[in-house]
């Protein structure tokens, strides 16, 4: 599958939930996750476009969908790409969270501490499930998956 | 007074010695303090709001170092081999009588095995500090401070470098839950979370490689049930979070003996190992591990997974920072990243499929 990649350190239209307070040490990592701002949690939800199997550490990527339930674009008019990275493919693929489980053009919900430079890229937070939609049936505008009829939990039992 | 609030270790030299300069914390609770809530965000500006660790809890030291006369490693060996020797050995096994310890084995994280220390859990630093020499010491406290201080850690696998050779003993690494093959000539220790780690026991060889080997040459003998290895020409590396770095002079003598249950079951592996290093540690240090084994090699579900480490992590302005891939330095590993160099740089405005999401999907936001 293509990307469309595009710079989104822009946070303009993000359907986003900061909370304070909340820290996170991954378990098995293979890095250490002072890179991430583990002191705020972000709430995303996007259409996933590639599913990183990495041994070390699973990326999910998606395009981003704005509190108006469209796709955020930038001022060039691209998608805003983010991604967040979790536990190692094999881990994750035990929580249903695989490649076949996301293909593109999944819609999901996810809980993520970002990155302290502030681009869009995060941490999967700790305890928190990964909401995915029903196939092609996106929340209400402003809404995450796990508020959709059908959504399932993956890798928790709370979003 | 305090390494959190300093502008510069190296003039702070004369306090390296006291656990007050570190706050008492250990090695991997620097490592980690960012990432731990161990820096106070709402009570001044980090990092002077770190936090302090438990003053009266160490390791103590004469557990750390060699419990042994010798001063190298070869001396060691060739003591172990003499004592061998005595008794009519080395013992040689053939394909059918070589130790049937052939599987899977893991950490038992249940005994006091004695190698907490190399995972810088138990210890305060200036106890770890007094086993280096003062340019390791230097190495160590730098480390120890950027880390800390300046939140800019270097870890190996962020970078899928090398893990390097001691770090088969390192806590995270996982390289002492190994799958371990037997033969008469070679005994092959698999293992490793992040990158891979392959130790090689030749058995009845001696070292012949001329320069550093990240995992070393290891050399052995059999002495009735117990696997006497030596391992020599070492790349020098760090064990990283906040321990210490080994130079390439570092050398060890290792034991494996079999373990028995009450029936008489073999069970695992005792292992001793004893770190000759002497330009970077003041005298050999020791450790011992036991090892359980999970599963024989007729497991018809255990695997080996032979790690590719990859990483988009990059230093940006001293610290790792993940790439998103909007960077021109990402590399999108599972996205044909070779198609991608064509398209970006020789397909400039061509009219070709577009592939990266359903049409329908995409329709859904119109």
């Amino acid at each position: 599958m293509k990307n469309l990649p595009i710079r989104s350190g822009i946070v303009a239209g993000l359907f986003a939930f900061i909370s304070l307070g909340l820290y996170v040490i991954p378990a098995a990592s293979h890095h250490s996750f002072a890179m991430y701002d583990q002191t705020k949690v972000l709430v995303l939800t996007g259409v996933a476009h590639q599913f990183v199997a990495q041994a070390n550490h699973a990326e999910l990527h998606f395009y981003l969908i704005a509190p108006d339930g469209k796709l955020t674009k930038d001022k060039d008019g691209k998608l805003v790409d983010w991604g967040v990275e979790m536990a190692g493919a094999a881990a994750m693929a035990q929580q249903g969270i695989t490649a076949a489980s996301f293909p593109a053009g999944t819609i999901f919900s996810v809980k993520m501490n970002p990155l302290r430079d502030g681009s869009a890229f995060g941490s999967r937070a700790a305890d928190t499930a990964i909401a995915k939609c029903p196939w092609k049936t996106p929340p209400e505008p402003g809404k995450t998956c796990d508020t959709v009829k059908g959504s399932e939990l993956l890798g928790g039992t709370a979003f | 007074m305090i390494e959190f609030s300093s502008k510069n270790f190296y003039k702070d030299q004369k306090l390296w010695s006291d656990q007050r300069y570190f706050r008492c914390n250990t090695p991997r609770q620097l490592t980690d303090i960012w990432t731990s809530a161990r820096i106070r965000f709402g009570e001044g500006q980090p990092p002077t709001s770190a936090a302090w660790g438990d003053c009266k809890f160490d390791y103590p030291r004469e557990k750390i170092v060699s419990p042994y006369p010798y001063k190298t490693a070869k001396e060691h060996y060739e003591a172990l081999l003499a004592a061998a020797k005595a008794k009519g050995g080395p013992t040689v096994y053939t394909k059918a009588t070589t130790p049937d310890w052939d599987g899977y084995y893991t950490r038992d994280q249940r005994a006091d095995h004695g190698a907490e220390w190399i995972w810088g859990t138990v210890n305060q630093i200036p106890t770890i500090l007094s086993l280096l020499t003062p340019e390791y010491q230097k190495r160590m406290v730098q480390m120890n401070y950027h880390e800390a201080v300046d939140n800019a850690p270097q870890w190996e696998a962020s970078f899928c470098y090398p893990e390097g050779f001691m770090r088969w003993w390192a806590q995270a690494s996982q390289g002492g839950n190994f799958q371990l093959t037997m033969t008469p000539w070679n005994v092959q220790f698999l293992s490793g979370i992040a990158a891979n780690f392959l130790r090689q026991v030749l058995i009845g060889k001696e070292h012949v490689q001329k320069v550093p080997q990240w995992y070393g040459e290891t050399v052995g003998f059999w002495d009735g049930t117990t696997l006497v290895t030596w391992t020599a020409n070492v790349q020098a590396w760090t064990l990283s979070h906040s321990m210490f770095e080994f130079s390439d002079k570092i050398e060890t003598v290792e034991t494996y003996k079999p373990a028995y249950d009450a029936s008489g079951k073999f069970v695992g592996l005792d292992h001793e190992v004893v770190f000759y290093d002497p330009e970077a540690f003041v005298q050999p240090l020791h450790a011992t591990y036991h090892f359980i084994r999970l599963a024989t090699a007729d497991d018809p579900n255990r695997r080996y997974t032979y790690i590719e480490c990859l990483s988009n992590l990059r230093n940006t302005n001293g610290r790792p920072t993940q790439l998103t891939n909007a960077d021109p330095r990402y590399i999108d590993y599972y996205g044909r990243p070779w198609a991608q160099n064509w398209e970006k740089f020789f397909e400039i405005g061509w009219d070709k499929p577009q592939d990266a999401l359903p049409q329908d999907v995409l329709d859904l936001f119109k």
